[in-house]
């Protein structure tokens, strides 16, 4: 107190005044307080359900919606620039360029959901070509050649 | 003998003894729930004081205080320091306080009870009155009535209300001071 002039001593004899419960407090605490107990095995219960429910999903679901990291990686010795088009790039050849690794590599990682997708390589900006280390799509309606590359679900 | 002689039986009988904190929680956690109804009793009048002043609210303090001692049973398992119970209360307390609080801003809801205004003159306050001490604690914002009540309305330490709010001493000082330096404005810049 001895910090405090004159008048804001006043005023914190006044805050000190003690404030007398409300009618009922202690029993309202005390029946908030039984009621956490009351409901404490229904908690444990409805919480090892959820618990399980979610392990058995985590262990079963696709889990369709979580990206895996794709490596797609070329060699072409005299390439000046290499794309990667696709179905998950729309097919834009300025998308997703590679990165040369070396005198002749070229790679890029892509995000990919699990699924089955068709690509290419685009090499200097004209000529389309399908992955030479890839099974070839059957299906390929963009005209030049595309591969194929399937991402699994769940790591092996 | 002797030194007992003068003594009489109500002298000696044993008087009851107030069970600690700790003793009380032993007891409750080895089921005897109703005990807590001493914790509550022990602790209520002091915490509901500063609630209501901080809130500026009884009622609102009423629930935030209600809901710390809930919040302090279902923890009591957990918590070791059973003899450091009324600290651990009240940073739960002031937690709930600062919840509180931040709902109402969202609410855009002023402080209840607290009446905005800006500064007034000496004359307009009598300082003898409750309720201007109240208005004008509510002036202040909560980060300083905060440390405000707990230095000079609940007489803490410095080192207290460190280790009660989490805060650093010089940023307790600091607060302290500028809402010392606000309280002295709205009193019309009066020093002493």
């Amino acid at each position: 107190m001895t910090e405090l002039p004159g008048n804001l001593r006043d005023i914190v004899t006044q805050l000190k005044e003690p404030v007398t419960a409300s009618a009922g407090f202690r029993e309202r605490v005390m029946n908030a307080v039984r009621a956490t107990n009351a409901r404490r095995p229904l908690a444990w219960i409805v919480g090892g359900l959820l618990a399980a429910g979610v392990a058995l999903f985590l262990l079963f679901h696709p889990r369709s919606d979580i990206e895996r990291p794709t490596t797609f990686l070329l060699l072409a010795p005299h390439a000046t620039t290499v794309a990667l088009v696709g179905d998950f790039n729309d097919w834009d050849p300025s998308a997703t360029p590679l990165q040369s690794v070396g005198d002749s590599a070229w790679f890029v990682v892509v995000s990919l959901k699990p699924g089955r997708y068709r690509y290419s390589f685009v090499v200097d900006g004209q000529r389309w070509m399908a992955d030479p280390t890839a099974a070839r799509a059957v299906d390929h309606d963009f005209g030049p050649e595309s591969s194929v590359v399937t991402v699994l679900s769940r790591r092996t | 003998m002797s030194a007992l002689r003068g003594f009489s039986r109500r002298d000696v009988a044993p008087r009851p003894v107030t069970p600690t904190d700790g003793e009380v929680i032993g007891r409750v956690l080895a089921g005897d729930v109703a005990a807590y109804a001493i914790i509550v009793d022990r602790y209520h009048a002091r915490f509901a004081r500063f609630a209501t002043r901080l809130l500026g609210s009884q009622e609102d303090a009423e629930e935030a205080l209600q809901d710390a001692f809930l919040r302090a049973y279902r923890g009591l398992g957990r918590y070791q320091d059973r003899e450091r119970f009324a600290s651990w209360l009240y940073r739960i307390l002031v937690n709930r306080c600062r919840s509180m609080q931040a709902r109402f801003a969202r609410r855009s809801r002023s402080v209840p009870d607290f009446e905005s205004g800006g500064r007034v003159a000496a004359d307009d306050i009598r300082l003898a009155g409750r309720e201007e001490a109240i208005w004008l604690i509510g002036q202040l914002p909560l980060e300083q009535r905060e440390v405000f009540l707990l230095r000079f309305v609940e007489d803490m330490s410095y080192e207290d209300i460190a280790g009660l709010t989490g805060l650093g001493m010089s940023a307790i000082k600091m607060r302290v001071s500028r809402g010392l330096d606000r309280l002295r404005e709205l009193l019309g810049g009066e020093r002493q």
